[in-house]
């Protein structure tokens, strides 16, 4: 019972958050919208110049990577730098930090 | 040790690998992309299960004298927790194998692509900054459910760390 409350807990807060940046986006006048897709006419395109896709042009077409390749995983490399480089600079100045402390003590 | 953290380091293991291979949809492809994001969010729910008896500890003493470190620590995961909605509410409304197998297609909005990217890639700076604030625990802990490391020691360590 208290598994499920809790469960309803995280699943409120979510949805709170979830609808307020849903409400957001929807409501933000920079959003490309369009109408609902509609049988035979084909993938509804981005309007002319709008780049919505910010790594770059040499990124494949995403309809092109749909089934995956198993090739070389750069993403996973990628992700797998900037982590560490994030928790490198946070353990450097939590050491920095410690070493300041016991040097003015 | 106890269950709890095998269990929490089992499934943090798990966690992590998915969040890897979520990363780069080229290499999975966009179908496994997009389920294992979604088993993946289940998964976060236990993970956050696991740890409820810090984060309501937490919650209540937030405002409270010399947490510096935890404080901070409870800030970055609301941060993460943030960002993974950000990341999964702008998936679904981009989706394009998981949703219409189920039956269900979304107007095309570009903007949620475009958040989709971004917040993909502001949560790989807080994961890291998340495992690095847990380095130790995820030290310790590993060594005793892995390599049988020193009972008491690790005991200790994991306490402190959870």
């Amino acid at each position: 019972m208290n598994t499920l409350f809790r469960i309803l807990v995280i699943l409120v807060v979510t949805t709170i958050i979830g609808g307020l940046m849903y409400v957001g986006v929807s409501a933000s006048g920079s959003s490309a919208s369009f109408g609902d897709f509609e049988e035979g006419e084909g993938r509804p395109q981005p309007p002319e110049g709008f780049e919505f896709r910010p790594e770059g042009e040499d990124h494949e077409d995403r309809d092109g990577d749909r089934d995956g390749g198993f090739g070389f995983p750069g993403g996973v490399v990628k992700a797998l730098v900037l982590m560490s480089i994030a928790g490198g600079i946070y353990s450097t100045v939590v050491w920095m930090g410690k070493k300041t402390k016991r040097v003015t003590n | 040790m106890s269950n709890t953290n095998r269990t929490k380091l089992l499934l943090d293991i798990a966690l992590f690998a998915a969040f890897l291979v979520t990363m780069d949809p080229r290499f999975s492809g966009l179908a496994i992309h997009e389920w294992l994001s979604l088993a993946a969010a289940v998964t976060v729910i236990v993970h956050l299960l696991l740890s409820w008896s810090w984060i309501v500890e937490m919650t209540k003493r937030i405002f409270g004298k010399g947490l510096n470190g935890q404080r901070m620590n409870y800030v970055l995961n609301w941060l993460l927790f943030i960002d993974g909605i950000l990341i999964m509410l702008s998936g679904i409304m981009i989706s394009e194998a998981a949703l219409p197998a189920m039956g269900i297609v979304l107007p095309v909005n570009f903007a949620w692509r475009r958040l989709h990217d971004m917040s993909a890639n502001l949560s790989l700076i807080i994961m890291g900054l998340h495992i690095a604030m847990h380095w130790n625990w995820i030290v310790t802990t590993f060594k005793r459910v892995f390599l049988g490391g020193n009972k008491q020691q690790t005991g200790v360590m994991a306490k402190q760390e959870a």
